[in-house]
């Protein structure tokens, strides 16, 4: 049974009460909110996910729960819990659906130290990952939801779960976060793509978040190899190109973006250098979107 | 720092356990104490074993020899230039240190 079976009105009931248990990728999250704006677009964000039984391993027990007192009426504000401890100072109500977006990513690398984790997007075609290492504001998140609404399995937009048994890298499956500009540039880029009314005056500017695909969803449980590394830069105007990237700069660029790598020491130095073993690193700069998935399927083409 | 070309050079003995990994441009320096990663060129690369491969302290002026063995087309000057950057890279990364003739 998928999230998409509930009805609005068990979806509503289940988060208020015991809390919506659903896999994503390798982990089991038990999801609580009874704040009743959050259930509508979760419906739609989450829809093509597998439901969890009652016997199912939660990793993780996150709730984002109203704030009580005055601030309940007055400019209220929204609180994110996991496992009972509050990670993060209360936001606005109005962001109760990206905090527990954020806030389950925050789980992810607060405890995730089996796994070397990535600031990173990947996607990936066939058995061939793509991971996207960037910092916030080149175009990382635009490009991955472009991809993705092009043929391109989403394993996620910004956790990247390298195994460090094999080197596989694992999906996660969940919405795409969005901000600013790239909001309406997806929105004209994949007019059938869902996103979730946008989110304004957060700490990231407007937020919005994409449904992944759902044979993306579908495929969550299968890793994949990486296979490239492209560092994405958009910039206005600018021509398309890819540049090769000399293995040992693509590694300190991925140490960069490693959130645990100084946590895991030596694993995620090996992790690391078996990773740019395998893979081919580049310099990607672009403007346009549709010459940028053209550049990538040709990567995958020739694969 | 003067490199005047006699100046000898040993690796350092490390402190901590330290990994390696050569890649196409260069060789990657693990130190497992600080967790730090150093990228360093293959002209340090080479530089750092070529000491290896000695007993004794080696000098400025053989590692120049040594780079324009490999490096014929470069001037002596150029080599020693590139040397000297590279020796100061390897004294800062903790990796080489100087040793009193």
């Amino acid at each position: 049974m998928k999230v998409g079976d509930l009805s609005l009105r068990e979806l509503r009931r289940t988060l208020a009460g015991p809390g919506l248990r659903l896999a994503t990728g390798p982990f089991g999250c038990q999801l609580q909110s009874p704040i009743a704006a959050v259930a509508p677009e979760l419906a739609r964000l989450y829809a093509e996910h597998e439901l969890l039984d009652e016997t199912a391993f939660i990793d993780f027990y996150v709730k984002v729960a109203p704030s009580s007192g005055l601030r309940r009426w007055i400019r209220p504000k929204a609180i994110f819990s996991v496992d009972g401890v509050h990670p993060f100072t209360p936001l606005p109500a109005d962001q109760a659906l990206p905090m527990l977006e954020w806030g389950l990513n925050w789980c992810v690398t607060a405890y995730c130290h089996h796994l070397l984790v990535l600031h990173a997007a990947t996607v990936a075609r066939g058995p061939h990952a793509l991971i996207l290492p960037a910092p916030p504001g080149s175009g990382k998140s635009t490009l991955c939801a472009a991809l993705v609404n092009r043929g391109w399995r989403l394993l996620s937009d910004e956790l990247t779960l390298i195994d460090l048994r094999d080197g596989r890298v694992h999906a996660l499956g969940r919405p795409v976060n969005l901000k600013n500009q790239s909001i309406d540039v997806v929105r004209r880029f994949a007019p059938e793509a869902f996103l979730s009314r946008p989110v304004h005056d957060t700490t990231k500017g407007t937020v919005a978040l994409m449904a992944p695909s759902p044979q993306s969803v579908a495929a969550s449980r299968e890793p994949a190899w990486p296979r490239w590394v492209a560092l994405p830069r958009w910039r206005a105007g600018a021509p398309t190109r890819l540049e090769a990237l000399p293995p040992g700069e693509a590694f300190l660029h991925l140490a960069d973006n490693a959130m645990n790598y100084h946590i895991l020491a030596e694993q995620g130095f090996e992790a690391l250098g078996r990773l740019i073993d395998g893979a081919e690193a580049f310099h990607f700069s672009y403007s346009d979107l549709d010459e940028a998935i053209a550049t990538f399927d040709h990567l995958a083409d020739q694969a | 720092m003067d490199f005047d070309g006699t100046a000898l050079w040993a690796c350092a003995e490390l402190d901590g356990r330290r990994l390696h990994k050569d890649v196409a441009d260069g060789r990657l320096v693990f130190d497992c104490e600080s967790c730090e990663t150093r990228l360093l060129s293959p002209l340090s690369q080479f530089l750092i074993e070529t000491l290896e491969q000695q007993t004794r302290p080696v000098s400025t002026a053989e590692m120049v020899r040594a780079v324009h063995v490999e490096e014929p087309e470069a001037s002596i000057q150029e080599c020693l230039k590139e040397v000297e950057e590279a020796l100061g890279a390897l004294v800062e990364a903790g990796l080489l240190r100087a040793v009193a003739a």
